[in-house]
């Protein structure tokens, strides 16, 4: 006990202590008996927290009793790991591999035989010690066990919006990221992938709009989720509402949990399932050939006011005609068709009752349509999830995980190496002369042949390795019926481990005026570049759990205590090289540079305390209280601790006799629930309570640099931060929650419903806003902002079996919108720029710029336009409208044309069904109400003096190449865009595409030859259909549209269960 | 957790010196890294000097700065006050003269802020002290009114700049680490703004008032009493400095090219008053990669950004010219001048010129730069006649002119059956994106002569900028000198012009006056646009003066594009309008810059400036 203080003491930012010593504590600190106490006491850092949990003893009797014997069984045969207990106590046990059980009962009690996915039966114990019992496959969801915060609870008892879905559900998508795994098929869950790019886990997850959720891995708050094995993964629960108020400070985006598999007793179970398939691009544009390139480009330079010219004569335009010259496709140069990924995964599981494992090793392999192979996805998966029985009640479990990633490629980044290749000009080439030995210094040197080729240009490596662990005992306290312990200790650790190698090239200009070549060097000098992070976590918590049954009163409780630590910490040692030998030791002295990344350093400490209470009245009405008292160490001795507080509660109508007499009785559940919760959210305002500087200061070397030079010397520079705020806190996030869930005719139809508000106060902003600049500093930042995000989800299914051909239809739909309640700025100095600027009680999202009053489609409409025009407007110019009459064109006409941001509409449907051999998966997901603006290539022809996207091609242009544009009796030709040389701005109407779609998503064909051997064939992001023209509409405009495409999949598997 | 705080920088000189590097490096000096678009300390293309006709871009056309510079100097007013305020505190660990020199240099960098915001916007809030000192945040914006200061006068502001360098030219000391400032820094800055505060009084007719105080403009009758202040200032600096000789030879026109170069990369110069250095790789700058011409650029730059109008090469002397002062490209007969070799047209240019600009083939790190047009194939035997007629627009004619729209280029036969490739190396190409030049020259000031091509690039150039040097004060004192003369206060100043403008021709390499009747504002002022062409003072200069809007009204900058006749097999220069047609035209409202909108609507006492 002692001990266990102690280690709490020194545990708040202390050191860490070795493992094993921790686990010793906590071991010997858990033998504790009747009418013991246990004091929680901190003293450092945080207020003194004591808790005093005191142990209540009760007695048990000890009746005459008589030993229960019996093989469970289903159609198929015995039945081991069910589930057999006697009903209202602790006593129970579970089937062995022969389904065969024992436990000792008395006359008149009564035995429950549970096990999921199968229907409950309840027995009355008569004489007969005999009982062999056969349980039915469940349609129903009721009796689903679905994780919660901290636990578990079956679905019929569920009071707030939890989603789950299982195994089964996850692995009908294959793909190198949990993440996406997951889209469409949990309501309110919205996953956007923006590249696939491998290796680059691109895609943003949320949960109701709400932003980053918590994510919780076994347990444990873990940020790996994406690179998980799949088929580790036993369900995934999702805490929508209050109920993940439980995690508290970090929890105001909802929580998904991700539990594992673990073993069943049993003889050992080996599954290997692996697949190969092949990626093609979805939706990647091209550029166009020389002869296209050159006439765009004339009629850029024709199109000039004060007068233009033709940049390229009729003999270049013949040179290529006639095959002297011959254009480039740089898309074939640096991309191919297809490019292969390949994943597996073998796993073992089993076990006796005392003891029982599940191992599992993955590994994946992706390659990139880069030509050069040089960008490329590895990565290997193990997990160990062993449990034992050390004595009666003691159970240990030891489950531990290692992944170890590796991505590789060209010294540029993809988006680079894409950007590049949009825009060389096809009248380029990739080798000088076209002759191999020598890569071409096109324009701007920027050849994306020499920058896609790793032997070229050097490489970039990034490796990860992770480390989970967590060691529990879990002892079912005698003499107290119902009470459990639980105590808990994680170690996680991340390692990254990069190389960055820079590699110097020559690429030539060839003269073919004598015959040479010249060099220009590019990368100058080589450079190795290593760097190290490492982020060790961890974790210890203890708990108590009680759960007991008084008649028809069901009561559970759970308090717990729990204290973590987060850091980060790295370095890196950068040399210029004085041998071409991509390892430090050929480097020399000469601008080295050894340093850190000081946003990747840091200490974060928490501390909580947990309870919970739920009350179940014969499964009629449902209540649940918890609370969580949550400590942060990233605010002042005075504002660190919060209180998050939740409560929900159901009503099972269809329990009701009303109910089950009326004509609804066929709904065999109906369940009103509603619930509140508040959490909050410590991320973005570390230490902003303290006054000081930042050392060294942010800057950049080629823009305001983080010091100065004195004296030939490079002098690092303080920073001031401003003013501080000593009463900075989190903010906080108050959740409601409405839903009602519904099953009928015993699980062919099911359908849930949630309406949800979440509002946040206390957001992070600065009053800098409406403080004069003169001041010359901001206000720090402050809890000012407030924001309320609503909206729906729903979910629906329908299962059933015609014959042979079983099916499962399942719908998801959510709609989320933010809206924002305060956002603190300057009072607006008239009426007009409080409507502009003024954010509060206005919906996020609003994208403003110029609506669209069409084309000048003529000369005409150019000079009878009643809006002023300008001098140098040609015909098919944008005309923008002029939106507030005032006969002009300006910033005056600015208005909301367009909603940006993530959908906020998202929908899903699965289909799956079997017909004896055969199995099938089809799903259809996608997203509405979301627009996208393009920048840069994807918004001008010609962006700085690249080569036009094949789409630009379709424009206004005089029939006569060499006619003037402003020549009134110029004849034109229509077309989507406008003339050469005429960019609409981005922030316009013309230049916003509704991104709606919809996609089959993946799709799945299975055959099992028997119980054994399954083959199957399946394709994701198969087909897409959506008013978007030209690109993916989940690519986004970020990076300026460049990120590596989005790919679709095609597949062939094989799964063998032994 | 990677905060410090006041005891751990007040306390040693290597804490004082981290606050420094801080504020020396957020001054606003329009240096390598300053862009009229951008703003300081910031990646761009396109040059300073491409909006005063000095030189043709690009990536920069007819305009004035496009940025706002307001909130960011207030930041750095705010912690030079701090510095000063708080230092005072802490004196006990240091001597008094060390304490004196860093308020000195406080005191100076706000000076500077000072300045960059008066020659903007004219009269500013003037806050000489730390505005949230001691104050809860609670306090603060319960008296938010009282921080909302109104502009002070536009005089006001000026003297306050006067006051803040006569502080720093007080306590600062004689020396100081390279990089930092001395008080002849303080003095120096103190003519140049002086001038600049004179010439306002002196030309500006744009004027603002409230409740009687004019915050923009300054009263005419203060221009002699600034012109003299500029005048003081810089004398102070007389005997401390040198025009900067090392490698000048007289009647040497080689050495005296050489030197003008030497000027700007020789460390300990004599003549260098105030410098910025940069260091790879933590501060770095583009002026090489964006600078060379494309032959030397490497591969991934930008180059020739920079490319001198033919206007500002006429300023110069030792050119053959016609009487009205353009450069001589045709013969008596109206027909082209025919060069063997492209440098015979410039063989006899003034060094300091050759110095500041690359002429086609002029050699540069050992390769002749080669600019070229296009090839002439028409007759040349009986002469050329001029391409087109003196002031056209007009494209040249296809018939007769090959040329390349960007490389790779199709070589040409000569008659002799050798080939060349219709344009230079270094261009002129006819697409905007083929990199080449656009005027027929390239920049060479500033260029390191040394700097191996396989490292040129966007980050590896860190030559020094020379802030200010003595060649500048000598020209405010001539300015200022013969402002004062003009206004009847003696012809010692007129004098003292004389002596100035000579002794800076003569290190240039330049024809010297003969005598005072020579002598004019014009020729002074035109000597400050050769002496310190593309070191981005010209801008400032041109405003002051208030002739931006008469130089720039639908102009059209001059051009020299250099053909290969192949009949003649000899060169040929044509002189015309920017071939691009890219006009400039200055609006007046543009001598003060607008305030920021934000900055008004947090602060409803700042008025607008005319005409926004």
């Amino acid at each position: 006990m002692k001990l266990f203080a102690n280690y709490l003491k020194g545990g708040f930012l202390g050191a860490i202590k070795p493992l094993l010593l921790q686990v010793e504590t906590l071991q010997k600190n858990l033998k504790f008996g009747k009418g013991s106490f246990l004091v929680f006491r901190t003293t450092k850092g945080l207020q003194q927290v004591t808790i005093i949990l005191l142990l209540l003893a009760s007695g048990s009797t000890w009746a005459q009793e008589k030993v229960i014997e019996g093989t469970i069984s289903d159609e198929t045969g015995p039945l081991p790991g069910v589930n057999v207990i006697v009903k209202g106590t602790s006593n129970g046990t579970i089937s062995d591999i022969d389904g065969t059980y024992s436990l000792d009962a008395q006359i008149g009690e009564t035995l429950v035989y549970s096990f999921l996915g199968y229907k409950t039966r309840e027995i009355i114990v008569e004489t007969n010690d005999l009982q062999d019992i056969t349980l039915e496959i469940s349609s129903s969801t009721l009796d689903e066990i679905v994780m919660i915060g901290y636990g578990a609870k079956k679905k019929v008892s569920l009071t707030s919006a939890v989603s789950s879905i299982g195994s089964k559900e996850i692995l009908t998508t294959s793909n190198e990221n949990v993440q996406n795994m997951l889209t469409g098929k949990i309501a309110g869950l919205r996953v956007i992938q923006n590249s696939s790019e491998p290796g680059s886990f691109d895609n943003s997850i949320d949960i109701r709009g709400l932003g980053n959720p918590l994510i919780i891995i076994d347990g444990i708050p873990r940020e790996n989720m994406s690179r998980m094995n799949a088929d580790d993964i036993e369900s995934i629960s999702v805490l929508k509402d209050a109920s993940a108020a439980v995690y508290g400070v970090r929890a105001a985006n909802g929580v998904i949990l991700v539990t594992t598999k673990k073993g069943t007793p049993g003889k050992m179970e080996l599954n290997y399932t692996g697949t190969y398939g092949i990626q093609v691009p979805s939706g990647m544009p091209e550029t166009v050939g020389a002869i296209d390139y050159m006439t765009l480009v004339n009629e850029s330079t024709m199109h000039n006011v004060n007068g233009g010219r033709l940049a390229y004569t009729e003999e270049d335009f013949e040179a290529f005609r006639n095959g002297t010259r011959t254009s480039t496709n740089w898309y074939n140069e640096v991309m191919r068709d297809a490019a292969p990924q390949t994943q597996h995964s073998l796993s073992a599981n089993g076990g006796s009752e005392k003891i029982k494992y599940f191992f599992s090793t993955g590994y994946t392999y992706q390659e990139s349509i880069i030509k050069s192979d040089d960008l490329n996805y590895e990565r290997f998966n193990i997990r160990s999830n062993i449990s034992a029985e050390l004595a009666d009640g003691l159970t240990m479990s030891l489950n531990l995980s290692g992944t170890m990633d590796e991505k590789e490629q060209p010294f540029e980044a993809a988006w680079w190496i894409i950007r590049s290749m949009w825009y060389q000009p096809p009248t380029e080439m990739p080798y000088a002369n076209r002759n191999p030995d020598y890569l071409s210094n096109v324009l701007g040197g920027l050849n994306p042949v020499s920058q896609s080729n790793a032997d070229v240009n050097g490489y970039q490596m990034f490796n990860n390795k992770w480390f989970q662990s967590s060691l529990s005992l879990d002892y079912d306290v005698p003499f107290v019926e119902g009470l459990n312990v639980k105590a808990l200790y994680s170690y996680d650790y991340q390692i990254s481990v990069n190389k960055q190698f820079r590699k110097e090239y020559n690429q030539y200009t060839y003269n073919a005026e004598n015959d040479s070549y010249n060099a220009h060097v590019n990368n100058a000098p080589s450079r190795i570049r290593r760097s190290f992070y490492e982020y060790p976590d961890n974790l210890a918590r203890i708990s108590l759990d009680y759960d007991r049954t008084f008649g028809d009163h069901k009561l559970t409780g759970l308090l717990l205590y729990e204290q973590s630590t987060e850091s980060a910490d790295n370095f890196y040692a950068q040399r210029d090289l004085s041998i071409p030998v991509d390892q430090l030791i050929a480097g020399n002295s000469e601008d080295q540079e050894g340093y850190m990344s000081v946003g990747n350093l840091y200490k974060f400490a928490n501390k909580a305390v947990v309870g919970r209470l739920t009350y179940d009245y014969r499964s009629k009405y449902l209540a649940e209280f918890s609370f969580r008292q949550d400590g942060s160490s990233k605010f002042s001795e005075d504002k660190q601790w919060g209180f998050f507080p939740a409560v929900s509660l159901g009503w099972r109508l269809s329990e009701e006799n009303f109910w089950k007499n009326s004509p609804l009785s066929f709904v065999n559940n109906f369940k009103l629930r509603g619930s509140y919760g508040r959490t909050g959210d410590d991320s973005a305002s570390n230490y902003q309570f303290i006054t000081g500087y930042n050392y060294p200061a942010s800057g950049s070397r080629n823009g305001l640099p983080p010091g100065s030079v004195f004296g030939n010397t490079f002098v690092n520079a303080v920073q001031s931060k401003g003013l501080p705020n000593p009463d900075i806190t989190w903010y906080t996030s108050d959740m409601y929650d409405v839903g009602v869930d519904l099953e009928a005719w015993d699980g062919l139809f099911g359908f849930t419903f949630d309406y949800f508000a979440r509002i946040r106060d206390g957001l992070l902003a600065n009053r800098g806003l409406s403080f004069p600049d003169v001041v010359g500093t901001s206000l720090p930042q402050e809890n000012l902002n407030g924001d309320r995000t609503s909206g729906f989800d729903m979910e629906f299914s329908h299962k059933n079996s015609i014959g042979d051909f079983n099916y499962k239809l399942g719908g998801t739909f959510g709609f989320t919108r933010t809206k924002n309640t305060h956002i603190e700025q300057a009072e607006a100095g008239n009426s007009y720029l409080n409507w502009m600027n003024n954010q509060s009680n206005r919906n996020q999202g609003s994208y403003w710029g110029y609506g669209s009053a069409g084309r000048y489609e003529n000369y005409g409409d150019i000079v009878n336009s009643p809006t002023y025009v300008a001098r140098n407007v040609v015909v098919g110019d944008y005309n923008y409208l002029d939106w507030n009459g005032d006969g002009t064109n300006n910033s005056l006409d600015s208005h909301p044309i367009a909603y940006t941001g993530r959908p906020l509409v998202t929908f899903g449907m699965n289909l799956n069904g079997s017909y004896k051999k055969i199995d099938f998966n089809l799903l259809f997901q996608g997203a509405a109400k979301t627009e996208v603006a393009y920048f840069e290539q994807l918004n001008n022809p010609l962006w700085a003096g690249g080569a036009p996207l094949t789409q630009f091609v379709d424009r206004y242009h005089p029939v006569d190449p060499a006619a003037d544009p402003y020549d009134p009796n110029t004849e034109w030709v229509t077309g989507r865009f406008a003339y050469t040389g005429t960019v609409p701005y981005t922030n316009t109407a013309i230049n916003v595409q509704d991104a709606s779609y919809v996609r089959l998503k993946s799709v799945e064909l299975g055959y099992s030859f028997n119980d054994h051997i399954r083959v199957f064939v399946n394709g994701y992001n198969i087909l897409t259909w959506t008013d978007l023209k030209y690109v993916d509409p989940e690519h986004p405009s970020s990076t300026y549209g460049y990120l590596y495409p989005l790919n679709k999949k095609f597949a062939v598997g094989i799964n063998f269960n032994l | 957790m990677n905060v410090i705080q006041d005891k751990d920088v007040f306390t040693s000189p290597e804490g004082i010196q981290s606050y420094m590097a801080r504020i020396y490096s957020q001054m606003p000096i329009e240096d390598f890294r300053y862009s009229p678009a951008t703003g300081f300390n910031t990646f761009f293309y396109g040059p300073p000097s491409a909006i005063t006709g000095e030189a043709l871009s690009r990536d920069q056309a007819s305009g004035t700065e496009s940025f706002a510079y307001w909130a960011g100097a207030y930041n750095l007013i705010r912690e030079c006050n701090y510095f000063l305020e708080t230092l005072p505190d802490y004196a006990d660990n240091f001597s008094e003269q060390q304490v004196n020199n860093w308020l000195g240099e406080a005191q100076f960098i706000r000076g500077v802020t000072y300045l960059s915001l008066v020659k903007r916007y004219g009269g500013v809030p003037i806050v000489d002290r730390v505005l949230t000192r001691d104050a809860s945040i609670d306090e603060l914006t319960a008296s938010i009114e009282e921080l909302q200061i109104p502009r002070s006068t536009e005089a006001a502001v000026w003297d306050f700049v006067a006051s803040d360098f006569d502080y720093a030219y007080e306590n600062l000391s004689e020396s100081n680490q390279l990089g930092r400032v001395t008080k002849y820094a303080a003095a120096g800055l103190k003519s140049r703004a002086m001038l600049y505060a004179g010439s306002i009084a002196k030309y500006n007719d744009i004027e603002l008032s409230r409740d009687g105080e004019m915050i923009v403009g300054i009263p005419s009758g203060d221009a002699e009493k600034y012109f003299k202040a500029s005048y003081d200032a810089a004398l102070l600096l007389e005997g401390k400095f040198s025009l900067y000789r090392n490698s000048w030879a007289a009647n040497n026109p080689q050495a005296q090219y050489q030197n003008f170069i030497d000027l700007f990369f020789d460390a300990s110069s004599s003549e260098n008053i105030f410098v910025k250095q940069y260091m790879e790789p933590e501060s770095v700058h583009a002026y090489d990669s964006q600078n060379l011409p494309r032959q030397l650029s490497g591969s991934s730059s930008v180059a020739s950004e920079t490319n001198p109008t033919l206007n500002l090469v006429e300023l110069y002397g030792g050119l053959p010219k016609n009487p009205n002062g353009t450069l001589e490209v045709l013969d008596e007969l109206g027909n082209y001048k025919l060069f063997e070799n492209r440098m015979d047209l410039f063989k006899d240019a003034e060094p300091r010129l050759r110095a500041t600009v690359i002429f086609p083939g002029d050699e540069l790190k050992g390769e002749s730069i080669d600019l070229r047009r296009g090839i002439y194939t028409g007759p040349a035997s009986g002469g050329i006649e001029k391409l087109l007629s003196e002031g056209s627009t007009s494209n040249y004619p296809d018939a007769t002119i090959i040329s390349s729209a960007a490389p790779p280029q199709t070589p040409y036969t000569l008659p002799d059956g050798s080939t060349l490739n219709p344009a230079g190396a270094s261009g002129i190409f006819t697409t905007r994106n083929a990199g080449g030049s656009v005027s027929g020259f390239s920049v060479r000031k500033y260029i390191q002569p040394d700097l191996a091509t396989a490292n040129v690039s966007p980050t590896q150039s860190d030559q020094t900028w020379i802030e200010l040097r003595y060649a500048e004060v000598l020209l405010n004192r001539a300015e200022a000198g013969f402002e004062l003369y003009l206004a009847g206060l003696g012809a010692n100043y007129e004098n003292d012009a004389f002596i100035i403008i000579n002794e800076i021709r003569e290190r240039a390499g330049a024809e010297q006056l003969v005598s005072l009747a020579e002598l004019n504002l014009e020729v002074i002022r035109n000597e400050r646009r050769k002496e310190l062409a593309f070191e981005n003072k010209i801008y400032w200069d041109l405003r002051r003066w208030r002739i931006y809007d008469e130089e720039q009204n639908q102009t059209l900058y001059r051009t020299l594009m250099p053909f290969y006749s192949a009949e003649a097999g000899k060169y040929f220069f044509d002189d015309r309008l920017d071939e691009r047609n890219y006009r400039y035209t200055w609006d007046t409202r543009w001598y003060y810059n607008a305030i920021p909108q934000g900055a008004i609507s947090k602060n409803p006492n700042l008025v607008q400036n005319p005409g926004y």
